[in-house]
Formats: structure tokens, C-alpha cells, sequence
């Protein structure tokens, strides 16, 4: 039955994008300079794969969203377990911690790169700040729902605190991290395109504007197109970490 | 409890979306004062705290160069300085025009697709997992293509804002369009309800709470889209007063309109929230 989903799914998908060869390449509806058909847009992407335009970029992008990312799963997941576990740190900091989660934090990325120049840096923190809060939240609420009868127990055979933290408490709540950590990787994709929209100067982000600036549509929807392709394998990938480190955890949906 | 602002997406669990809340618990009359209190005060503390350290910081030690960091002082006077001058006005209004538009045309298409996706099991099985993968891509990155096909300007904006609306409403109404009692709708055929009926007497009724938590969710989802369709391709809005504000290094005036930004954010989801308690009330009761 979930193979025959699948497969529907992938039908749909390729039906879609045979309509719109159709559509652009048998009929005519619109320009194709205008709206390029598939065909076009995996030729131009089959194009600058082979020139060595793409590789730079898309290396540029990976650095950076590796480091930014990497850094998010850390913060996030040590500041989740600080306001999880202990109620005065979650009364004290938690105050400037939801004020920060509820600043627009796209909105600082001209200033970011006012303060840390053109380079990657600005990229890098983007991508963090993007990541780290869903992370931090989820994390946050794993550690709440940890059954207090495991931790009880964990407690009668004597754990001390840390113990109790690193061999019940993390564990308990890995499902809800690496939720977060999925949710991470959708807004650190939002991180990565919108740093190299504003003061970029490499990265696919930044191929992306150049190209529709030079109205090479075709080449522009490929990367965009790639990116949808990148941001679900690696939501796919999170969720295949879910279910081989948390079997138990039973999710409604996918 | 912390302060949970409200319409914070991330922390749903497993499906991005959570489902609506139920009407707020009641409070119980034994509560102390302080007890009741305690957490806004403590929030209140803080944010006094944080302004005075950032005074501090910037105005009495000095430990920045204000050109790069702003004081509070400088950020109330770019303020008034943008309101004074009637700039912060006409921003104001493109954005929130675009705004209205996109959110409103994304909110309709999104109920509409939820509505028939939550209720037919083909298009359940095929456009779900659709809309899934949309949620979980950047849609922003069709900004300069956008730009392309509909020039620099309003348009790309909109596009941008309807779609970050359309797909979390569309994703959270199918939710709920999905759990209709199935009593309810064989009531409504045994009274002889049409099809259309069908959908307007039972199941967008029932689907509401689900709807609103779908347009909370949106708020932040959309305000991203108008953000960034005017920071990178716009001459008018707030987002284009923070950029060029910026590349003019008048941070005051980008941490102005920032700060306008958070507090419309902040109005919308208060205002959504509140409708939701109203409209959840009659379904805990039920």
C-alpha cells in the first residue's frame, strides 16, 4: 500500500512536469525564453554542471551551511536542555529567548553584513540563526515531556544529575530533537538563499539572482529546482535518522 | 510556564503544523497574586534590564561605534525621524497593501485546497505529500525569477506572500478537513444536504479552529515572504527602508523599521489568537 502511495506520487510528479514540457514546447503558450520547459531547464543545468560554474557555488553554500548548521544543532540542543530541564533558567532567560525567536531574523541580514563584511561569515550566521531556534524549541519540549517516572527511577539506582541528563533525558527526548532538527533544515535552506540574495557574491543563492538578472530563466529555475531537490533529501534524511535512532516513537504523519 | 509567545510554529511536534488548542484552561481561584503575575513581571524586568545594558553599552561605555550599533536613544529618534517625515507612512501602506492582498488571496486558495484535499482521498494521497514538500522548501528562492516574470516592483511581493500563506493554511485546513465526524456528515445526508452543503454547513464549520491555527501559522511564513521580496527587490516597503537604511549606515532607522516589523507581527498573531479562542470554545464544549 505505501509503495503504491509512492509511486502515485512520483506519477503526479512526473505528470506535472510533463504537462508543462507540453504545455511550453507542443503548444506554445508562452515564451520559451519566457517559461523554459523542463527539457531546458535540465539542459542549462547539465550545462553549467559540466563548464565548472556550479561546483564553486554550490561548494561555497555547502561550507557554509555545514558550519552554520553544525553550530545551530549544538547551541540549540545545549540551550534546549538549559530552559527544559531547569525552571529558573527557563523563567529568567526564557523572556529574551522567545523575544529573540520572535524578531523577523531575516530582517537583520543587511546589518549582519554591514558588521561582518561580504564574505561568509554573515552567510554562516544567517544559516544559525535560521536553524538554531526550532532546534532549541523542540529539544526544549522533549526534555518537558520526558516521563518523570524514567527519571525517578534513573534517580532510585543513582544517577546523578548529569547522568540522568545524558542517559535518560536526551535519549527520551531524541525523537522531538530530530524534529526539530528537520525543521532546522528547512528554515538553514531559507538562511542559505536569503544570505546570498543580500551582499553575496558566490553560492547558488547568489547564481540564482545573477541568472534571472541576466534573464537566463532556464538556468535560474534549475538551481531553484535543485534546492527543492536538496531541502527534501535531507528532510527525508532526518526522518530516516528518526526512525532507525527512535523506532519506538510512533509519528502520524510520513 | 515560560512566556510561549503565541504562533510558534517550531514547536509542533512531527507534522509542522499543530493542531488547535483548546480553549485556555481555566484559572483557578486559589491562584496568589504573585503567582499570577510572576511571569510577565519577570519579562518585564528583563526587558528593562536589556535596554539599560544596552544603553550602557552603547551610549555611556561606548564599547561599539554607534554607527554600526545603535543606541535605544538613536532608534526612538530614526523613528520619529521616518514618522515625522511621512516616509514611515507611504512604506507603511505599500507594505501592508501587499501584505493584505497576498495574505488574503493565500488564505482563500489555501482553505479551498484544504477543504476538497481533507475531504477526497485521491486528492489527499496526491496533493498532500505536494504541499509537504513545498512547506519544506525555500520559496523565496523564486524571488529573482519572480522578478523576471513580473518585473521589480508589487508583483514578485505578492506572489511571494500568497504562496508562504496558501500552503500552511492549505496543510493545516486538509487536517482538520480530514477529522470531520463522520456522524455529523451522515446526519447532514440523512436531512438530505447536498454536496455544497455538505462543505459549507459541517465541514468548514468544523474545520475553523483548524483554519485559524493555519492563518496564525502563516503570519510569520508570510511576513518572511513580504521581508524578503522587498529587501531584495523592491524600492518601497519597510523591508527596502532596512536595506537601504543599511547601505546609507543609518542602522538607527533599519533597527526602526525593524522594530515596526516585529510589532505588526506581533499584532497580527495576538489578534488571530484571540479569534481562535473564540472559535475553539463551542468545539470543547461539543
Amino acid at each position: 500500500m505505501r509503495e503504491l502511495k509512492r509511486w502515485a506520487v512520483a506519477l503526479e510528479v512526473v505528470a506535472l512536469f510533463a504537462a508543462w514540457e507540453l504545455a511550453i514546447s507542443v503548444f506554445h503558450l508562452a515564451s520559451e525564453k519566457f517559461v523554459p520547459p523542463p527539457s531546458a531547464i535540465w539542459q542549462s543545468f547539465v550545462a553549467m554542471a559540466a563548464d565548472g560554474t556550479l561546483a564553486p557555488h554550490a561548494w561555497f553554500s555547502t561550507q557554509n551551511a555545514v558550519i552554520g548548521f553544525v553550530l545551530a544543532v549544538v547551541a540549540g540542543v545545549g540551550c534546549g536542555l538549559a530552559l527544559g530541564s531547569s525552571r529558573l533558567v527557563s523563567e529568567v532567560a526564557g523572556p529574551p529567548f522567545w523575544t529573540a525567536y520572535a524578531m523577523p531574523r531575516i530582517a537583520f541580514q543587511p546589518l549582519l553584513v554591514l558588521w561582518l563584511g561580504f564574505g561568509a561569515a554573515p552567510k554562516i550566521l544567517i544559516i544559525f540563526l535560521m536553524a538554531v531556534f526550532p532546534i532549541a524549541i523542540n529539544t526544549m519540549d522533549g526534555i518537558r515531556a520526558v516521563e518523570p517516572s524514567l527519571v525517578r527511577a534513573a534517580r532510585v539506582y543513582g544517577a546523578g544529575r548529569l547522568q540522568v541528563f545524558v542517559k535518560v533525558q536526551l535519549w527520551a527526548a531524541l525523537p522531538l530533537i530530530l524534529t526539530g532538527i528537520r525543521m532546522g533544515v528547512a528554515r538553514a535552506m531559507v538562511g542559505i538563499v536569503v544570505g546570498e540574495f543580500i551582499g553575496g557574491s558566490q553560492g547558488l543563492g547568489y547564481l540564482i539572482f545573477r541568472r534571472s538578472a541576466d534573464f537566463d530563466l532556464a538556468s535560474a529555475l534549475a538551481l531553484t529546482l535543485s534546492l527543492v531537490v536538496i531541502a527534501n533529501l535531507l528532510m527525508a534524511l532526518v526522518s530516516l535518522a528518526r526512525r532507525i535512532a527512535a523506532p519506538w516513537y510512533a509519528e502520524g504523519v510520513r | 510556564m515560560t512566556p510561549r509567545p503565541a504562533g510558534s510554529p517550531e514547536a509542533a511536534p512531527a507534522p509542522a503544523l499543530r493542531p488547535p488548542p483548546a480553549a485556555g484552561p481555566p484559572r483557578r481561584k486559589g491562584e496568589s497574586r504573585w503567582r499570577r503575575h510572576r511571569a510577565p513581571l519577570i519579562a518585564l524586568v528583563d526587558l528593562v534590564v536589556f535596554l539599560l545594558l544596552w544603553h550602557l553599552a552603547t551610549e555611556v561605555l561606548g564599547l561599539v561605534n554607534r554607527v554600526f550599533f545603535p543606541s535605544p536613544g538613536d532608534v526612538v529618534q530614526a523613528l520619529a525621524g521616518l514618522a515625522a517625515s511621512g516616509e514611515l507612512a507611504t512604506h507603511l501602506s505599500t507594505s501592508a497593501a501587499n501584505w493584505a492582498v497576498g495574505y488574503g488571496l493565500g488564505s482563500v486558495a489555501g482553505i479551498v485546497t484544504g477543504l476538497v484535499t481533507g475531504t477526497s482521498r485521491w486528492a489527499n494521497r496526491l496533493v498532500m505529500p505536494l504541499l509537504w514538500s513545498l512547506w519544506a522548501t525555500p520559496l523565496i528562492a523564486l524571488q529573482p525569477t519572480l522578478t523576471a516574470w513580473l518585473d521589480y516592483g508589487d508583483g514578485p511581493i505578492i506572489v511571494l506572500v500568497f504562496l508562504s500563506t496558501m500552503i500552511p493554511v492549505a496543510l493545516n485546513t486538509a487536517t482538520g478537513a480530514t477529522q470531520t465526524g463522520e456522524s455529523l456528515l451522515r446526519a447532514g445526508r440523512v436531512f438530505g444536504a447536498s454536496r455544497l452543503r455538505l462543505y459549507l454547513k459541517i465541514r468548514l464549520p468544523w474545520a475553523v479552529p483548524y483554519i485559524i491555527g493555519g492563518l496564525r501559522l502563516a503570519v510569520p511564513t508570510s511576513m518572511i515572504g513580504l521581508l524578503v521580496g522587498e529587501m531584495v527587490g523592491s524600492p518601497s516597503g519597510i523591508g527596502s527602508v532596512i536595506v537601504n537604511a543599511t547601505s546609507r549606515f543609518r542602522t538607527g532607522e533599519a533597527f526602526a523599521a525593524i522594530a515596526v516589523y516585529v510589532l505588526l507581527s506581533v499584532v497580527l498573531v495576538r489578534v488571530l489568537d484571540l479569534a481562535e479562542r473564540r472559535t475553539g470554545a463551542w468545539r470543547s464544549g461539543a
